[in-house]
């Protein structure tokens, strides 16, 4: 049999997975027709930073001027990235079995589930950085936050975004992966998981106040130390007292060692729920309505 | 030989069901409310052969499909493809196979048509140029080329499901598996895909089609051989010419008399007789009988049953066994009737 046309047993590492990322755009942006874009990339993500504001003033009675009032806006703001990203990678199984009817397909296809999910998280990562900078320019512009990145700092500062993105996509690829054992009503499990994650990594109140065994929870996280890694880049200092120990280089450490381990964990994951798919005949069943 | 695919004693056993479930096939359900889906399946299909799986609903033509395209686990016994375990080796498996299902409504509706089959193509791995080449080639066959840049979304069903096909062929898979693949297309339509699949494996000696249908018409004339499945059985496993020599009773007639409004027919109390059908005309006040004989020296005690009973037999003729035929023999009915029951 000829082996020329077994071009599929050599395929480019790049080409399904730009394939995949596109699909991922094409979907995203079009509800990045302007007014939809606007309220999802632009409004929601403000308001979620002006309650913040209000629930700050009103609880702390502090002006926005103090320093931990920065160090909360920051935080709630790089938080979108998780939210958006988690939310995003945790609809694709059910949108392209149920509403799609495409799963089948592209679970077949050599691409793999675990990349073609990651490509999908990808597209809603780019559009979610236009959030954040947006966020952040309101921060400086309405509120007096005063970002001080040297030049110095940048090499840190994205290895610790780029660890805090792939971190972010595992724990997309797990929860999305794990939605495939799941009828149509586990659509919301992904969102609620990232809403406990925003307590447990110190978006905006310190994991010092969180009692044990929370506490050990975050500090196993790698968000806890993406989001410390970021204050202190961007603000110049750290948030978590009790973190105030680390070098600059312990936390990235940190950072790289629970990036690693959420990796493992949602590979481990998936494998175990495409496992589990494949034995019970989940795959590509529609729920019954 | 190398077969492109070979089962051994697969068995697929389904636990618990649905309400859903509940309304198909019970005869296939044991006692402890599990379905065996797939028994004791034996089957080889060669490469280069157009193989064709019929059966009535339920009887696991589509969760056959499954396991050998890897999407569902065998209960016990093994399936090779190209030689590789399903289950073993899935990754490899995938590398060499489609699938294309007929009568569903999928496809990212954002896409176009051109680019949905880019995608795909990309996901495995078929340089740029040859997706070009492909795709605007099986376009012109199947008359999609005017769609190439319509949105999904605004195709209809059919032409989504040329889409869909074309999906599945762009990859040049070694094996090819089409479950239902004319399902819920008109006539032309369906006829324009028969000739499109038999024309593919024609063209490609060494690639195979596994396909599903309900259509008699389509296993007879589309399919090199047949397997004639039903409640996970496979029944019989031939081609159609050998199973309706083989299957078809050799005594099939047809008689027209004057209508019949009497209710049942006029041979039903005669021996000879194994089954007849009766379609009434009232329109031009004849009823068709088409009987199946014991054996031909029975069509004398028929006519002279027809006389005694004062029934003039207009025209009898004796019928090629069809597809059909074999089909009833070895299922023990119909596809119609087991539809009304099945669904
Ligand atoms: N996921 C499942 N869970 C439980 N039972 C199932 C499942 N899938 C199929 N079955 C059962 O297995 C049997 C075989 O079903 P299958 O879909 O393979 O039949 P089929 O020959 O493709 O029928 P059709 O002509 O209706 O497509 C049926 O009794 C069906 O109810
Ligand atoms: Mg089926």
């Amino acid at each position: 049999m000829s082996e020329a046309l077994e071009h599929s047993d050599a395929p480019s590492r790049l080409g399904p997975w730009l394939a995949a990322a596109r699909l991922g755009w094409a979907i995203e942006s079009n509800w990045a027709d302007p007014f939809v874009f606007m309220t999802y990339q632009i409004v929601r993500p403000l308001f979620g930073a002006l309650i913040l504001v209000v629930m700050f003033k009103i609880v702390t009675g502090q002006p926005t001027s103090s320093a931990v009032f920065g160090q909360m806006y920051v935080g709630n703001a790089f938080f979108i990235l998780v939210v958006q990203c988690v939310s995003c990678i945790g609809l694709v199984i059910f949108d392209d079995r149920e509403r799609y009817q495409m799963l089948r397909y592209i679970y077949l296809a050599p691409i793999g589930l675990g990349a073609y999910l990651a490509a999908r998280g990808m597209a809603r990562l780019a559009a979610t950085t236009v959030s954040i900078l947006f966020t952040l320019a309101v921060g400086a512009w309405l509120f007096g936050l005063r970002y001080h990145l040297s030049p110095a700092d940048l090499p840190y500062f994205s290895l610790i975004l780029i660890l805090g993105g792939i971190a972010t996509l595992a724990m997309g690829i797990m929860l999305g992966g794990s939605t495939m054992l799941m009828a149509q009503n586990g659509w919301s499990m992904p969102e609620g998981v990232s809403g406990v994650l925003y307590l447990f990594c110190g978006a905006v109140f310190s994991i010092d106040i969180l009692p044990w065994p929370f506490s050990a929870v975050a500090r196993l996280i790698p968000w806890t130390y993406w989001l410390e890694g970021i204050r202190r880049s961007l603000l110049g200092s750290g948030y978590v007292a009790s973190l105030a120990g680390l070098t600059n280089a312990q936390i990235l450490l940190r950072l790289g060692i629970g990036t690693a381990g959420t990796v493992a964990v949602a590979w481990l994951t998936l494998r175990f729920a495409e496992y589990r798919a494949v034995a019970t005949g989940k795959l590509d069943e529609k729920t019954d309505h | 030989m190398n077969w492109a695919i070979e089962t051994q004693n697969l068995r697929r056993v389904f636990r618990g069901g649905t309400v859903r479930r509940l309304w198909r096939r019970k005869s296939a359900q044991n006692g402890n409310g599990e379905t065996v889906a797939l028994d004791a399946v034996d089957l080889q299909v060669k490469p280069g052969e157009l193989f064709g799986l019929l059966g009535p609903n339920g009887a696991g033509k589509t969760t056959l499909l499954k396991i050998l395209s890897t999407l569902l686990l065998p209960t016990s016994g093994t399936a090779t493809v190209d030689g590789i375990d399903v289950a073993k080796d899935p990754e490899r498996v995938r590398k060499r196979i489609n699938m294309v299902s007929g009568g569903e409504h999928s496809g990212f509706g954002i896409l176009t048509v051109r680019e949905t089959i880019w995608m795909f193509a990309q996901f495995y791995g078929v340089p740029g140029r040859v997706v070009r080449e492909r795709a605007d080639r099986m376009m012109d066959i199947l008359g999609l080329t005017e769609f190439a840049e319509t949105k999904v979304s605004k195709l209809s069903t059919g032409t989504r499901q040329k889409m869909n096909i074309i999906r599945g062929f762009v990859s040049a898979p070694r094996i090819l598996y089409l479950d239902e693949p004319t399902l819920g297309l008109d006539v032309a339509v369906a006829r324009e895909v028969r000739s499109f699949v038999r024309a593919w494996v024609d063209e490609h000696p060494e690639r195979s089609i596994i396909l599903t249908t309900h259509y008699m018409a389509e296993a007879d004339s589309l399919c090199d051989r047949v397997a004639i499945i039903d409640r996970g059985r496979v029944r019989a496993c031939d081609t159609p010419a050998n199973l309706k020599r083989d299957w078809a009773p050799e005594c099939v007639y047809r008689i027209e008399i004057p209508l019949w409004t009497q209710g049942g027919h006029p041979l039903d109390d005669l021996d000879v007789v194994r089954s007849a059908d009766v379609e009434h005309h009232g329109d031009r006040g004849r009823t068709n009988l088409r009987v199946i004989l014991e054996n031909g020296d029975g069509i004398g005690a028929v006519t002279e049953r027809l006389s005694q009973r004062g029934v003039a037999a207009l025209s009898v003729s004796r019928l090629e066994p069809t597809l059909e035929d074999a089909f009833l023999n070895l299922v023990g009915h119909g596809l119609a009737a087991s539809e009304e029951k099945g669904r």
